[in-house]
């Protein structure tokens, strides 16, 4: 648990803090911020992460547009993509797993739902 | 009547009309113009109540972790003197012991309290992307009210600047805090998704298969 390294992007600064929080309740220290979609492929292009949990709604890069390019980019392609956003109409949720999100989570999440979908989603890997 | 005066004539009225109605848009130039006036004020209004929101929601992040620092250190100092406890008298031992673990459980209380306080914070982000929704619907209503002016008076609007959509404005406009679906439902539609295997970045391509 420890050694997973974890990219968190949201453009809100107080979703940002309250996930970095969750995450460190539930023992995830090593966990790096991004505001958008655009700082995220920075950020990953200097450091490789074993997790990525995203927005949607962002400027500059939405979190569809970053899922996409991650799938299809052959070094990052692999990598385990958790989504939590407000957006919970049928048809979005079905457009994100199409895009290649592995889990979704929607906004107000509790901690609880946050460690489920880690731990489902890191079982599968 | 000659078909000709027939034809000037409903010219003539129909000239009149479209005087009397440039008239009395002409008129409605100030309401328009004190209504863009208000839209931009109602905007920038809104674009404040967002950032002040904001920078509350982070003075409370600001206390409740302070809180849940306090509230670490005091079920750890509660332990500490547990373990001093040990070597008094057995009748002194008991009685602090259980007081020290009535001390213990309210940190504890105290720290969970704090934080349910952290995850409902995440309020400030729908509220904020229900304000950028409205801001974005406002800044539309005054940039079209610009254009109707324009189209009014027949030239560009002097001294009066074209409405300037912010940048950087990403929300989801049926944000809420709860009346959206629920997590297991949610959980249904992405597995029926990913039974059914309809995925544009294919099974594979997922990272994983869950």
């Amino acid at each position: 648990m420890a050694d997973l390294k974890i990219l968190a992007i949201d453009d809100s600064p107080t979703m940002r803090r309250i996930i970095l929080n969750t995450l460190k309740r539930a023992g995830y220290t090593d966990v790096i911020e991004a505001t958008d979609g655009k700082d995220a492929l920075a950020k990953m292009k200097v450091s490789s992460f074993n997790l990525v949990i995203t927005d949607w709604n962002m400027p500059e890069m939405d979190g569809i547009e970053l899922v996409t390019h991650i799938r299809k980019t052959d070094d990052l392609k692999s990598i385990p993509i958790l989504m939590i956003t407000t957006r919970s109409v049928q048809d979005d949720i079905v457009d994100a797993i199409k895009a290649g999100v592995n889990s979704y989570i929607v906004k107000p999440f509790t901690p609880d739902t946050l460690k489920e979908k880690i731990n489902e989603v890191l079982a599968n890997i | 009547m000659p078909f000709t005066d027939k034809v000037r004539s409903e010219l003539e009225k129909l000239t009149g009309s479209v005087d009397s109605m440039m008239e009395n848009l002409r008129k409605m130039e100030n309401p328009i113009m004190e209504s863009r006036e208000r839209l931009s004020q109602a905007n920038a209004q809104l674009d404040k109540i967002n950032s002040q929101t904001e920078a509350a929601a982070h003075q409370i992040l600001d206390m409740v972790e302070q809180m849940i620092d306090y509230q670490e250190k005091s079920v750890s100092l509660c332990s500490e003197l547990s373990e001093f406890f040990k070597r008094l008298r057995s009748k002194d031992r008991e009685i602090y012991r259980e007081k020290l673990n009535r001390i213990s459980e309210m940190a504890s209380a105290s720290q969970n309290n704090a934080f349910l306080i952290m995850d409902t914070l995440q309020f400030q982000d729908i509220t904020s992307q229900q304000m950028n929704h409205a801001s974005s619907l406002l800044e539309d209503i005054e940039s079209r009210l610009h254009n109707l002016f324009k189209v009014f008076d027949g030239k560009e609007l002097l001294g009066v600047e074209e409405p300037v959509k912010k940048e950087g404005r990403a929300y989801d406009p049926d944000a809420g805090f709860i009346e959206g679906r629920n997590q297991s439902e949610v959980d249904a539609i992405v597995t029926s998704t990913v039974e059914a295997g309809i995925t544009d970045a294919g099974l594979s391509d997922r990272g994983n298969r869950g």
